[in-house]
C-alpha cells in the first residue's frame, strides 16, 4: 500500500510539472506573438512617416514644376485668348503630371495626379513685343508707361536688347515704384559694340553698376530678378527689390531696340492705347492674357495612403 | 488496480513527450523569430547606421538640388556629346561615368564630403522617361563604383527638364534641348541620351538615385 501511495504521489509530482512547463511554453509564446506585433507596428510607422515625408517633398517638386510649366505656356504664343492659354495650361499641366507619376511609380511606388482648374485660378496680363522694335510706346512716343498706376503687381519684367541695333549715344531708363511710393530707376546705355552699361538708383537701397557682355549681339536682362541670363556676371538691383511694384514709366524708348515682356495681375494695369496680340503688328507692344495663378488639386497614393492638397501655385513672384 | 494507475502513467508520458516536443520547436521558432529581429542580422550594417546614411543621401540630394548654381538639372544636363558621357576631365567612360573620381557641381562635393570622405561607397544613376509610355525608363550610368554591398541605401530625387534648356558643359552648344537626338548612331543633330517624353513645353523628368553602402 505504501508503495502505491508513493506512485500515486509521483505521478501527481509528474503531472504538476507538466502543467508548470505548459504554463511556461504559454508564456513564451504570447512573448513571441507580442514581439511579433510590436515589431511590425514600429516597421510600419518607420515607413509611413518616410513615405509622408517623400510625399511632402513631391508636392513641393509638383508645385514647381506646374509653376514652370505654367510660365513657359504663358510665354509660348502671342496669339492666345484667355479661354485658350487656360486649354494649353491645363493641357500641359495635366501632361506633366502623368509624366511624373510614371517616374514616381518608377522611384517610389507612388501614384500622382495633377488636377488644373481654371475656374480657381487667375488670370493676369503680358505686355509684350515680340519682334525687334524700339521700345517706344504704340503711338511712337518715347515717354510712356507700360504698367500704369493703380492697385495691381508686376511680377515679370524682361529686355531682350538688340545692342547692335540700339543707338550708340543716350540713355534710356525704366522706372517702377510702387504703391508705398518706393523707386527704382533702371538705366541702360550702350558703352560699346558688346558691353552695356546697367546702373540702378533706388530710394530701398543703395545704386549698383554693372557692366554686361552681350552674346550674339544680344542682351537677355531679367530687370525684376536683376540678373542676365547671358551673363553671370551682370548683376544689378531689380525691380522686386522695391515689392509690389504697381507701375512701370519708360523714358527714352527710342534709344534701345528689341523684344520685351512684363507681366501684371490685371488687365487694367495695361493703357488703353495698347491693344490686342492678334490685331497689333509684333514690333510694337500688346497685350494677351496670362495665368498668374494656377489652382491644382494634386493627389500622391501609396500603399494605404492618399496625400492631397489644393494649391494656389504663384506663377509670377512680386516679392520673390 | 494496477491497470488504472498504468494509464495514468502512459498518459504523463505522452504529455511528457508532447510537451518536450513543443519545446524545441518553440525554441527553434524563438530562434528564427531572433533572427529577423535581431538589428544585425538583416544585413551587414547596424540599422541606425543604415538610417542615418540614409538620412544623409536625402539631405545630399534636397541641397544638391537647390544649389543656386550647380543644381541637379545643371547635373543632369552637363553632358559631352563627343564623349558620349558627362562632361568634365573626370569622366572616365560611358559604361562608369565619373567612376572613381568626385563627380562635379554641389553634388559631387555633397558626395564626396558626406560618403566618400568616411569610407562609404556610392553609385549615381539617371532615370529617364522613353519617349513613350510602353517604352518604359532608360537609364545613364553617373558614377559606377561596383555593386552595391549589403546593407546599402537609397535615395532619389526628380528633375523636370524643359524643351528650351540647353546642356551645361563648357563647350556645348546654345541648342536646346529639343533639337537634340535620343538615338546614338544619329551624329547630324549632337546625341543626349535623354528623348523628349511629351509633347509641349517639358521635355523628360529624370531621376537622379544615389546608392551609399
Amino acid at each position: 500500500m505504501v508503495s502505491e501511495d508513493r506512485r500515486s504521489t509521483g505521478e501527481r509530482g509528474q503531472l504538476i510539472l507538466i502543467g508548470a512547463i505548459t504554463l511556461a511554453l504559454l508564456v513564451i509564446g504570447i512573448a513571441l506573438v507580442v514581439n511579433t506585433v510590436l515589431f511590425t507596428e514600429n516597421f510600419q510607422t518607420e515607413t509611413t512617416t518616410r513615405t509622408l515625408e517623400e510625399s511632402s517633398s513631391i508636392d513641393a517638386e509638383l508645385q514647381d514644376g506646374v509653376r514652370s510649366t505654367t510660365l513657359r505656356v504663358n510665354h509660348r504664343a502671342r496669339n492666345e485668348s484667355g479661354s485658350s492659354i487656360e486649354t494649353w495650361v491645363e493641357r500641359n499641366v495635366t501632361r506633366y503630371g502623368e509624366l511624373m507619376s510614371e517616374a514616381q511609380v518608377d522611384a517610389n511606388r507612388l501614384t500622382v495626379t495633377v488636377d488644373y482648374d481654371d475656374t480657381e485660378s487667375e488670370r493676369g496680363v503680358r505686355i509684350v513685343q515680340t519682334a525687334n522694335g524700339s521700345y517706344e510706346g504704340p503711338t511712337g512716343v518715347s515717354d510712356w508707361e507700360p504698367v500704369t498706376s493703380g492697385a495691381h503687381a508686376v511680377g515679370w519684367v524682361v529686355l531682350n536688347i538688340n545692342a547692335s541695333s540700339s543707338a550708340d549715344a543716350g540713355t534710356f531708363f525704366l522706372n517702377a515704384s510702387n504703391p508705398s511710393a518706393e523707386t527704382l530707376s533702371v538705366s541702360i546705355n550702350k558703352t560699346g559694340s558688346t558691353t552695356v552699361n546697367v546702373t540702378t538708383t533706388t530710394s530701398v537701397g543703395p545704386a549698383t553698376t554693372a557692366t554686361c557682355d552681350t552674346q550674339g549681339g544680344r542682351l537677355l536682362l531679367n530687370v525684376h530678378t536683376g540678373r542676365s541670363f547671358t551673363d553671370d556676371d551682370c548683376v544689378f538691383t531689380g525691380t522686386r527689390a522695391v515689392g509690389n511694384v504697381s507701375q512701370i514709366h519708360i523714358e527714352n524708348g527710342d534709344v534701345l531696340a528689341g523684344k520685351y515682356a512684363i507681366v501684371a495681375n490685371d488687365s487694367s494695369a495695361v493703357p488703353t492705347t495698347v491693344g490686342d496680340c492678334a490685331s497689333t503688328p509684333p514690333t510694337q507692344p500688346c497685350e494677351v492674357p496670362v495665368v498668374w495663378t494656377a489652382n491644382v488639386t494634386t493627389t500622391i497614393t501609396g500603399d494605404g495612403f492618399t496625400y492631397a492638397n489644393d494649391h494656389d501655385v504663384a506663377v509670377y513672384q512680386p516679392d520673390a | 488496480m494496477v491497470s488504472p494507475r498504468g494509464s495514468d502513467r502512459g498518459q504523463a508520458y505522452t504529455l511528457e513527450s508532447i510537451a518536450g516536443a513543443v519545446i524545441v520547436l518553440t525554441a527553434v521558432l524563438f530562434a528564427l523569430q531572433s533572427i529577423i529581429i535581431t538589428p544585425t542580422t538583416s544585413s551587414a550594417v547596424d540599422p541606425d547606421v543604415r538610417n542615418e546614411l540614409q538620412q544623409q543621401a536625402d539631405d545630399a540630394l534636397v541641397i544638391a538640388a537647390t544649389n543656386a548654381t550647380t543644381d541637379l538639372s545643371w547635373f543632369v544636363r552637363y553632358w559631352d556629346q563627343s564623349r558620349r558621357t558627362f562632361a568634365g576631365t573626370q569622366a572616365v567612360n560611358p559604361r562608369v561615368g565619373y567612376g572613381g573620381n568626385t563627380p562635379p557641381g554641389a553634388l559631387g562635393t555633397m558626395l564626396n564630403e558626406t560618403f566618400a570622405a568616411r569610407g562609404h561607397t556610392y553609385n549615381v544613376e539617371l532615370y529617364y522617361r522613353g519617349r513613350n509610355v510602353s517604352d518604359g525608363h532608360g537609364q545613364v550610368p553617373a558614377v559606377y563604383r561596383g555593386r552595391p554591398g549589403e546593407g546599402a541605401v537609397v535615395a532619389s530625387h526628380t528633375v523636370t527638364l524643359y524643351d528650351n534648356q540647353t546642356l551645361t558643359a563648357p563647350r556645348a552648344s546654345n541648342a536646346e534641348l529639343w533639337e537634340y537626338s535620343a538615338e546614338a548612331a544619329n551624329n547630324r543633330d549632337g546625341y543626349y541620351p535623354v528623348p523628349d517624353a511629351v509633347d509641349g513645353p517639358v521635355y523628360n523628368i529624370v531621376e537622379v538615385r544615389i546608392t551609399v553602402w
